[in-house]
């Protein structure tokens, strides 16, 4: 409730502050120098532009850097704030107008202008990719105002319209940039059209990638004068660099190896909560779990704290709902007025499978992309649920194979990641109408009540704040009682970066932004 | 000697073919849409089914094999990267000098090494010498590259702060990877090099030499060392063939771009052709290498080239009658 | 008489191997004079080629001791260079190596594993060459041409390798190899046994020949007695490291009279005589590890008594020159029996 209010409260005081340009800067707790900061990262990017590429977690804390969305996101607060566009208002529900800096130039030197905002969206749309994204633009009811005012226009009813143009897969180019750099193509390699606080400068391919400050960004200056991304793709190694000094900061590092540097007053452990879930998703449509007492027991068997302390070393949270307590719409058992099963209870358990079709137990196979968090997980429920006579058979297998499974609807549970801020996107795991194939995954609750489909079809045309809270708070009712699914930790954004280093902000929408980090003794 | 390096050169085709057939029959049974990876597993039906025709992947297997083979031998084409839409062959070339370099410069250590505690080993057989050489020839033959690879940073990078722990930037950077990759060759070289020159030094020859007032060393090292190179040689091929594995481990964890690393990326999403790609360029570095190590044999092995030509001879009196 | 080439007294030599002590050489005796052809006779094991070994100082390490005796080359005693101490064996292997392939050259027995495959067999003459005189790498080719062509091999083929040789050839060229320095004393260990009979006899011919060029006195083992009537002057019948008889070629071949010597002749298959059947000697020489205390051919003999059985027999000199090493010879030569 408070999140999504702060969202609007945020628009309207952009609104009301942005006059000029030197308002908006607050003053910065540095003075620019001209240090390099060295970022470890996992992987190779496939390209260094967005909109024309599939979106793989490996471009993104690069692209962050180099291009501006219109709204940012503030992780502190969870709601947007302004970025290139400085204030906005909804015309109606599926249309907004938003106000845009006019002091805002490319790498290149191109002025940025409303039309490149159309420009970005028609690119991203045309490119195909990213269906969640660029799928819910209505483009032939996007206009350009003015040279600096846009009217964007949606589909449907976005309640989370503001928070996906803060993500980093709607980052704004100037198109006057790309087409004298050779067209979108050269974008990949080349990338100038971008209007970020970094530019680029070479890229090694599979070594490393430097920026540069952009000295005319229209924001505050970055502290650091050079950014290196250096590609390890180890996450054991990563840590060791940072721990040689090779490196300021390690990305996607290993839960477990943090320890080694928990303490350690050279290091310090950024973390971050996220709307991530990984849940164990029962598959609803066949038996043993189609049978509610089964997956309540299965939800109280299971020791949550002892199972994040041991597979995520504790870098998480747990909830009592199947959204985790980062979604602005979670609702607490307490607020909702609802019975929560996901805490460890081996006698409630026992109870609820003594109600069952199953009082001696069952057996059931649990599949799972090969992941060491996953592989900890499946063997800690193994051990848990045997205590109930539930025999697990845990079936590990490669990521492309498991959604070949879950697309066939071939499982009798699985653990996955859910992850998309938007509450509503999680919904559609249990979403009857949605089949496993559609899905590519779900837990195929094919008798989930009527009063449910009705309320996600509700939730998610609602964008008043109060309304949608009370919405979600009455899905989450539902289906956490009836437990289709049982939500095992919300994982963190976790980094590790030398303890001078300050300023470094990850967040959920975004993934890093370094361009805030500077250095202090 | 020509006509046969020429012949070795043909030979290579129908090995690259053969190798292009068992990757290319991987790549389609092992389950996974590439084109997931190419727009995202958000994608829409229309950009997933543009891709598929882009990439030509709507043609039958066949087709598209005798397509890409063609490619390969014509315009020595190896295709597109399915990630980022650059050409196979271009993406290899500016990465294989590096592994190249890395591979040969961790074989030349390796040996360097190897040879003088070989021979050290084979001359002094059952002494101190030849125990701990042997026992840690064993040991590092036997560690895991990755493990050790990680015992090197923690130990140079971490713990001492000597040596840049990843990058390539000047040659106090290459002494990691070089050293991991080249550790486990000491120790296969050694002992080959050892086992091959206990053989040797039994032999009359070397009784000769001494009897001919040579100094013991000039003996062992001129007389005995290059007779005992051939197995060596033969191993240094092979050796050659592992470093290029090795250099994948090496290039990932110390973040040097070569054709290893680059393989392992497409690897892990699915970006056949880049796989096939390295796989091809792999496959003829091998039998190049192959190929100078039987070079190499004639020239240590006066014996091989005489029995070669002669062969060769033979062939042509028999072309000549019939 | 003048001083011999090669005088050894007394020489023991043991291997220490990882199963025992092998008694390869015991307290042997005997001299060659410069120019002079002793053969050394006997059968596979009996310790020839670890006298031949011994004098170039090139015993099998580890494991090769002499444990006493006094090897006395060219006037030098060359036995107290052949200190086992680690320390000084670098120095020690510097005055053998003045030795080797200098003042005594080496024939081993095959030629065909004799000759550095991987070196033409011109370097590997001019290589000895070099060693031991202080000439240009040019002028050690022209004698090793000079040497080839001695030997009966065109100097054209300087430059071609031991495999395209044929044995004989090879031997010609081993022998080359062991002349080049022209050394006072040569040793022959089996030098014609792996080769074809009538490539032996060319071979030997060469030998006899280069014998009196070279003025080169001549160790020459053998177990062939037909070589030692062909070439030698004195020969030496060697028995499980001892040696049992030894004299001038007629002593020996006109006069046996070691049990062994006899049986040795009794074995060759005679033109003259309607002998059916070669006499064999019956069982196996004395093991070197278990040497009996007394006559180590008792068990074989065919003369055996109980006498034999009261110690280790020495040699005895049964007409001048000729000694023998056997109880029924006690100093003076006993008339057939």
């Amino acid at each position: 409730m408070k999140k999504l209010a702060a969202l609007f409260l945020t628009a309207v005081m952009a609104v009301g502050i942005v006059s000029g340009s030197a308002l908006v800067h607050a003053e910065t707790p540095y003075t620019p120098s001209d240090e390099t900061l060295v970022v470890a990262h996992k992987g190779n990017p496939t390209g260094l532009f967005h909109l024309n590429i599939s979106a793989v977690s490996v471009n993104t804390p690069i692209s962050e850097t180099l291009y501006d969305r219109l709204v940012s996101y503030d992780g502190e607060t969870n709601s947007v704030g302004p970025m290139l566009a400085t204030e906005w208002e909804y015309i109606d529900d599926t249309h907004v107008r938003f106000k845009l800096r006019d002091d805002v130039v490319s790498h290149a030197g191109d002025p940025f202008k409303a039309s490149d905002v159309i420009y970005s969206i028609q690119t991203a749309v045309d490119s195909g990719a990213l269906g969640n994204y660029f799928g819910m633009f209505n483009l032939e009811e996007c206009q350009v105002e003015d040279d600096y005012t846009v009217v964007l226009a949606t589909k449907n009813v976005e309640p989370y319209f503001l928070y996906t143009l803060s993500n980093v897969p709607l980052g704004m180019v100037v198109q006057a940039s790309v087409e004298a750099n050779g067209g979108i193509e050269a974008q990949a390699l080349n990338p100038v059209a971008g209007t970020g606080p970094y530019k680029f400068v070479e890229w090694s391919d599979g070594s490393y990638i430097k920026l540069e400050r952009n000295e005319n960004y229209w924001g505050d200056t970055p502290y650091f004068k050079n950014v290196e991304i250096r590609i390890i793709g180890d996450a054991s190694a990563r840590i060791m660099n940072l721990e040689s000094h090779d490196v300021n900061i390690a990305l996607d590092p290993d839960t477990i190896q943090l320890a080694g540097l928990e303490g350690n007053p050279e290091f310090t452990i950024i973390n971050y909560p996220t709307s991530n879930s990984t849940d164990l998703l029962m598959n609803c449509s066949k038996a043993p779990f189609n049978d509610e007492h089964v997956r309540r027991a299965v939800s109280l068997a299971m020791n949550y704290e002892a199972n994040l302390m041991i597979a995520a070393s504790g870098y998480g949270s747990l909830s009592d709902s199947f959204l985790p307590l980062a979604s602005s719409a979670y609702v607490s058992a307490e607020d909702g007025g609802y019975q929560s099963y996901f805490h460890y209870d081996l006698e409630a358990a026992k109870a609820e499978l003594a109600q069952s079709a199953y009082p001696d137990g069952f057996e059931f196979e649990l599949l799972y992309a090969e992941a060491p968090a996953f592989n900890t997980y499946g063997e800690m429920i193994q051990n848990q649920l045997g205590e109930l006579g539930i025999k697990v058979t845990l079936v590990p297998v490669a990521s492309t194979v498991f959604y070949d499974y879950v697309t066939a609807g071939d499982f009798d549970a699985h653990i996955v990641n859910l992850a998309n801020p938007d509450p509503a996107m999680i919904l559609r795991d249990f979403d009857s109408r949605i089949d496993f194939k559609t899905m590519r995954g779900g837990c195929g609750w094919v008798d989930a009540p009527q009063e449910l489909l009705d309320l996600m079809d509700e939730a998610k045309v609602t964008l008043d704040p109060d309304k949608s809270k009370e919405v979600y708070g009455k899905i989450q009712k539902i289906i956490n009682e009836a437990c289709p699914a049982a939500p095992l930790y919300s994982p963190n954004k976790v980094c590790a970066a030398d303890s001078s280093i300050k300023g470094i902000i990850l967040t959920e929408f975004s993934d890093i932004d370094f361009s805030k980090a500077y250095r202090a003794e | 000697m020509l006509r046969y390096i020429l012949k070795r050169i043909l030979w290579m085709i129908p090995v690259v073919i053969g190798v292009l057939l068992i990757v290319f029959t991987l790549s389609v049974i092992t389950p996974g849409d590439p084109v997931d990876n190419m727009v995202g597993p958000d994608a829409t039906v229309e950009a997933r089914e543009a891709a598929r025709e882009e990439m030509g992947l709507n043609q039958p297997v066949y087709v598209r094999f005798v397509k890409y083979v063609w490619g390969v031998f014509t315009r020595l084409d190896l295709g597109t990267s399915y990630s980022n839409r650059q050409p196979v062959a271009k993406e290899i070339m500016h990465r294989f000098p590096v592994t190249l370099k890395l591979t040969l410069a961790s074989v030349i250590v390796a040996l360097a090494i190897a040879l003088p505690l070989g021979v050290l080993s084979a001359v002094k057989q059952y002494s101190w010498v030849d125990n701990i050489t042997m026992a840690s020839a064993l040991f590092f033959v036997s560690i895991p590259q990755f493990w050790f690879a990680l015992m090197l940073l923690l130990i140079f990078s971490v713990k001492l702060q000597i040596l840049p722990a990843s990058g390539i930037n000047g040659i106090r950077s290459w002494i990691l990877p070089v050293a991991m990759i080249g550790v486990g060759n000491v120790g296969n070289l050694a002992r080959v090099t050892r086992s091959s020159m206990l053989e040797v030094i039994r032999q009359d020859y070397i009784r000769t030499a001494r009897a001919k007032g040579q100094r013991k060393s000039v003996v062992i090292f001129k007389h005995g060392l290059r007779n005992a190179l051939m197995p060596v040689i033969a191993n240094v091929g092979n050796t050659i063939g592992v470093s290029l594995g090795g250099a994948v481990v090496a290039e990932s964890i110390f973040s040097i771009p070569g054709v290893g690393q680059f393989m392992l990326n497409a690897i892990n999403s699915r970006d056949w052709p880049s796989v096939q790609g390295g796989i091809v360029v792999l496959a003829i570095t091998f039998s190049i290498v192959m190929l100078l190590v039987d070079i190499v044999y004639t020239i240590v092995d006066p014996r091989l080239k005489t029995e070669f030509q002669a062969r060769a001879k033979t062939k042509r009196k028999k072309g000549a009658a019939a | 008489m003048s001083e011999p080439i090669l005088k050894i007294e007394n020489l023991v030599v043991h291997y220490e191997t990882r199963t025992g002590v092998a008694e390869a050489v015991n307290d042997v005796s005997f001299e060659i004079q410069p120019g002079e052809t002793l053969g050394l006779v006997g059968e596979t094991g009996a310790g020839k080629t670890t006298i031949a070994l011994t004098i170039m100082g090139l015993l099998p390490q580890p494991g090769g001791h002499v444990i006493q005796g006094k090897i006395t080359l060219d006037g030098e005693e060359i036995t107290r260079y052949l200190s086992n101490s680690r320390r000084e064996t670098n120095k020690n292997d510097k005055h053998f190596r003045k030795i080797r392939g200098n003042k005594v050259g080496m024939i081993f027995q095959d030629p065909m594993s004799a000759l550095n495959p991987v070196y033409t067999v011109g370097e590997q003459i001019a290589e000895v060459i070099r060693l031991h005189n202080r000439v240009s790498r040019s002028e050690a080719e022209k004698r090793a041409v000079e040497m080839m062509e001695t030997v009966g091999i065109p100097g054209a083929r300087f430059n071609n390798y031991p495999h395209e040789f044929s044995g004989g050839m090879k031997q010609r060229i081993v022998i080359a190899m062991a002349l080049a320095c022209s050394p006072k004393l040569l040793i022959a260990d089996e030098p014609t046994t792996a080769l074809d009979v009538t490539i032996q006899a060319q071979v030997l011919e060469l030998m006899r020949g280069l014998r009196k060029e070279f003025n080169t006195a001549m160790l020459m083992i053998t177990h062939d007695l037909g070589v030692v009537a062909d070439i030698c002057d004195k020969c030496a019948v060697i028995y499980a490291g001892q040696i049992v008889e030894i004299g001038t070629l007629e002593h020996i071949f006109n006069s046996p009279c070691h049990p062994y010597t006899r049986a040795l002749f009794d074995a060759l298959p005679s033109l003259d005589s309607d002998v059916e059947r070669l006499k064999s000697i019956e069982g196996l020489m004395a093991d070197p590890m278990d040497l009996p205390t007394y006559c180590s051919f008792y068990d074989r003999c065919d003369r055996k008594c109980d006498a034999c059985k009261a110690g280790d027999p020495v040699l005895k000199e049964v007409e001048p020159g000729h000694f023998v090493s056997c109880v029924h010879y006690d100093g003076k030569k006993e008339g057939e029996a």
